[in-house]
């Protein structure tokens, strides 16, 4: 069955993937599975953890394993857009003319790393949103399609903020997930250190490419969601408004602002691929309550009340999906 | 549709209608069963009463349950996802059972697998234990009423045992003395209710049962209120009266038919005033005439009542009347004397035997009250008493008095006008809320029958037994007539 072939190569493929990435990263599993979630279902991925955690090691990795065009976007303050789009500059043909020609920016990769992406200033935070949203880049009144599949893997550092600038709201909103990464283990620890005796270069190799990405994506698109379903998706992000009369009390109490439609978007089609990566055909309450927190811990805003009671925003997402009946 | 899933949504059908027939079972014979028992231990109802509730209440439990516990595919696949955990498989097979898709034929297989791995289902013992606990109790409580006896509001069985106590006999003593001691009453009435009494006393000292016990005690009621509605005389004169035709003659009826004793005396004094002036002869004659005429015919229909005291109070103010009426002096003043004289003296002479009577008829109703007080006699079971039985005069101004013409053409039990040979409403001392009507047919039955029994099987004396014999005789004849 032409079906169960796919199927069984998206399997095997995830599993691979897995496989590569954890030769190059100790633990964070589970933000591992988000990154290739994110990664098949053409979400982008915003990264936070303190410096050493494998932030930029795991996004190096992805580039070797996806073996995709990859570019590293190291942010800083004096960062311009044009450092990152491309530019026109004045070049001679092969006559001899000058003439205006585009040079393409790092942008111009399937899989961008933009590191550090906190440090630069939002005029140039901003000049990647067109790229994140609609896969293009316009430079002098001319657009530029990028490669699909394209994806931009942001980092940032919690706790070095002085001279950085915070993400605005609406390039918040364009990342599909924001993962935290956690300070390994002790055990995970040492695992590092025996791993670095050997080599500090990654060592993954490529086990799917763009095409096959496309595929899976296509796949995913074909899972079943049920109705009800979707509708505890919705529901749940528009609980997240306090200003609405759907929210929730925990919404209304602890949150000062809630997700946007893209939420909702961003929710069902990472569940779709979830359930294929968990080997069902239909996505469940499960799928929605697992990607709940990465989708939308970055795009609502909690209030004072929150930090006066010593709440997270995880906390209060937590607490958001046990008011939102199924 | 897969086939795990009908198997499993039909044994679920079968299972809702099982669990709601026993639900409904349970509620029918739980509500059965519980207005059984109201019917056995507080309240009678009848038999539609005690099964319609029931079957209607089960009827709505059932119907109400089995819509509620039979699941729609969508339910039902909700229900299997939720509770073994198959992350809405089955709900998005059944959601998309008519879509097609690339995927959705892998889904419904690997629904369909996931059903068929599903755990059997469990013994219908863990099943249906609360239905069948849910019919043992209420099929309890329905056994429980059935085999429960009807608490009876009958008297007690002929095999109740019945010792009469110091405290009766002590009541019964002192309420003879009580009856020997009123002057008051007819002498001859109190010897014989004296009697009657003592041959209760000691009648009831050899009672072994209850029922013999009220069998003796009601005779003696029954006995009792027919010696004195025999000495009492009042009512079978008032109706005489009131058959004459002189006005004044049915306002003495009436006055008699009061039983106000010395009152009676003040009765006649606006009737005095009739007979003043010079035309007072020729008036005075009319009624002597017309109160002659009655005395005349009730004493030839009755002859005891030719040496009874109110008759003869009665016939002495008709021939004084008559004699005042006579009279040749044509002198005004002596006519009025001798009218004054004749008015004075009946209303001394009759309104001293109305006393009399009165005295009697307390006396019957003080001892039938005591009786039932001291023996326990619930007053649904004493008969209603002629003593309180008032005939229909034609001077009430009920309008009952056409009625009671109605009533004579409809026959009696006496003759003539005998107050008892009428179906008029009798009063019943005893009855609900310290009086009811009970007509007299149903009263005469009643009397019949216990009479029966007691000539049967009563400890009667010949001479009471004979006056019994006579008496229902006599009104066996009116009846017939």
């Amino acid at each position: 069955m032409e079906n169960m072939e796919k199927v069984k190569a998206f399997g095997a493929a995830i599993a691979r993937a897995k496989e590569e990435l954890r030769r190059d990263l100790v633990g964070q599993e589970e933000v591992v599975d988000n990154v290739l979630v994110a990664i098949v279902a053409g979400g982008n991925v915003l990264l936070e953890g303190v410096p050493g955690v494998g932030k930029t090691r795991l996004v190096r990795s992805l580039g070797r394993v996806l073996s995709l065009p990859f570019s590293r976007i190291q942010f800083t303050p004096d960062l311009m857009p044009a450092d990152i789009t491309g530019t026109e500059v004045i070049a001679k043909d092969a006559d001899g003319n000058m003439k205006n020609e585009f040079r393409e920016g790092p942008v111009f990769a399937n899989l961008v790393l933009a590191d550090e992406i906190n440090r630069a200033t939002p005029k140039t935070q901003s000049a990647l949103l067109e790229a994140m949203q609609e896969h293009k880049v316009t430079v002098a009144g001319k657009s530029y399609a990028l490669a699909e599949p394209f994806f931009v893997l942001a980092t940032e550092n919690p706790i070095e903020q002085d001279g950085t600038y915070p993400l605005p709201e609406a390039q918040m909103d364009r990342f599909m997930f924001k993962l935290l990464m956690r300070f390994p283990t002790v055990a995970e620890l040492l695992d590092i250190v025996k791993m670095t005796r050997y080599t500090l270069e990654e060592t993954a190799e490529a086990v799917m490419d763009g095409k096959t990405i496309l595929e899976m994506r296509a796949l995913s698109r074909e899972v079943p969601v049920l109705d009800e379903v979707l509708d505890y998706a919705a529901r749940l992000v528009a609980g997240t408004h306090p200003e609405l009369d759907a929210a929730t009390p925990t919404a209304k109490k602890y949150l000062k602002y809630g997700a946007s439609p893209r939420a909702v978007q961003a929710l069902v089609s990472a569940a779709r691929v979830r359930a294929l990566m968990e080997g069902r055909f239909n996505v469940s309450f499960e799928d929605i309550n697992a990607l709940a927190l990465p989708v939308l811990r970055h795009r609502v805003k909690i209030n004072y009340t929150a930090v006066s009671d010593k709440l997270s925003v995880d906390d209060v997402v937590a607490m958001l999906l046990k008011e939102i009946k199924k | 549709m897969s086939e795990t899933f009908l198997r499993i949504k039909k044994s679920a059908g079968r299972e809702a209608l099982y669990k709601s027939l026993a639900l409904g079972l349970a509620v029918a014979m739980l509500l059965c069963g519980l207005l059984l028992l109201l019917n056995k231990l507080a309240l009678p109802l009848p038999l539609p009463l005690l099964l319609i509730p029931g079957l209607l209440a089960g009827t709505a439990v059932f119907s109400v349950s089995y819509l509620l516990l039979k699941k729609s595919d969508k339910r039902l696949a909700r229900h299997l996802d939720r509770t073994y955990h198959l992350n809405e498989a089955v709900e998005t097979m059944i959601a998309f059972r008519d879509a097609e898709g690339e995927l959705l034929p892998l889904q419904r297989q690997q629904a369909e697998e996931a059903l068929r791995a599903l755990p059997p289902p469990k013994s219908p013992l863990k099943r249906f234990w609360r239905s069948a606990a849910a019919l043992l109790v209420s099929a309890a409580v329905l056994i429980g009423a059935v085999a429960l006896p009807t608490k009876s509001a009958e008297e007690p069985s002929e095999d109740t045992p019945f010792a009469i106590s110091s405290f009766q006999l002590g009541a019964l003593r002192q309420l003879i003395d009580e009856v020997k001691a009123t002057e008051a009453m007819t002498p001859s009435a109190r010897v014989e209710i004296t009697a009657e009494l003592e041959r209760l006393y000691t009648t009831l000292q050899s009672v072994t049962t209850q029922f013999r016990m009220k069998s003796e005690v009601i005779a003696t009621i029954v006995s009792v209120d027919m010696l004195i509605e025999n000495v009492n005389t009042f009512k079978l004169l008032a109706v005489a009266l009131d058959e004459g035709m002189h006005d004044d003659a049915k306002a003495l009826a009436a006055s008699l038919i009061a039983l106000n004793g010395i009152g009676f005396g003040e009765d006649l004094v606006p009737l005095r005033e009739h007979y003043r002036g010079a035309e007072a002869t020729i008036a005075l004659g009319a009624l002597a005439t017309d109160l002659t005429a009655s005395l005349t015919a009730v004493v030839e229909e009755y002859a005891r009542l030719a040496q009874d005291p109110l008759y003869l109070g009665l016939s002495q103010f008709a021939a004084d009347l008559s004699a005042a009426a006579a009279d040749q002096s044509g002198n005004e003043n002596t006519v009025s004397a001798l009218v004054d004289k004749a008015f004075a003296e009946a209303g001394d002479d009759v309104g001293c035997e109305l006393s009399t009577q009165y005295a009697n008829k307390t006396i019957c109703l003080r001892v039938v009250d005591k009786l039932a007080e001291i023996f326990h006699i619930p007053e649904a079971e004493i008969p209603p008493l002629l003593v309180n039985t008032v005939p229909t005069l034609s001077t009430d101004q009920s309008g009952e008095g056409d009625e009671e013409d109605e009533n004579e053409n409809a026959g009696g039990y006496g003759e003539g006008n005998e107050l008892f040979g009428s179906n008029d409403t009798i009063y019943h001392p005893f009855g609900e809320n310290g009086a009811a009507h009970v007509p007299y047919g149903d009263a005469y039955g009643y009397y019949h029958r216990r009479i029966e029994d007691l000539l049967q099987y009563g400890n009667l004396d010949e001479t009471t037994k004979q006056q019994l014999i006579d008496y229902f005789a006599r009104l066996s004849d009116g009846s017939k007539g």
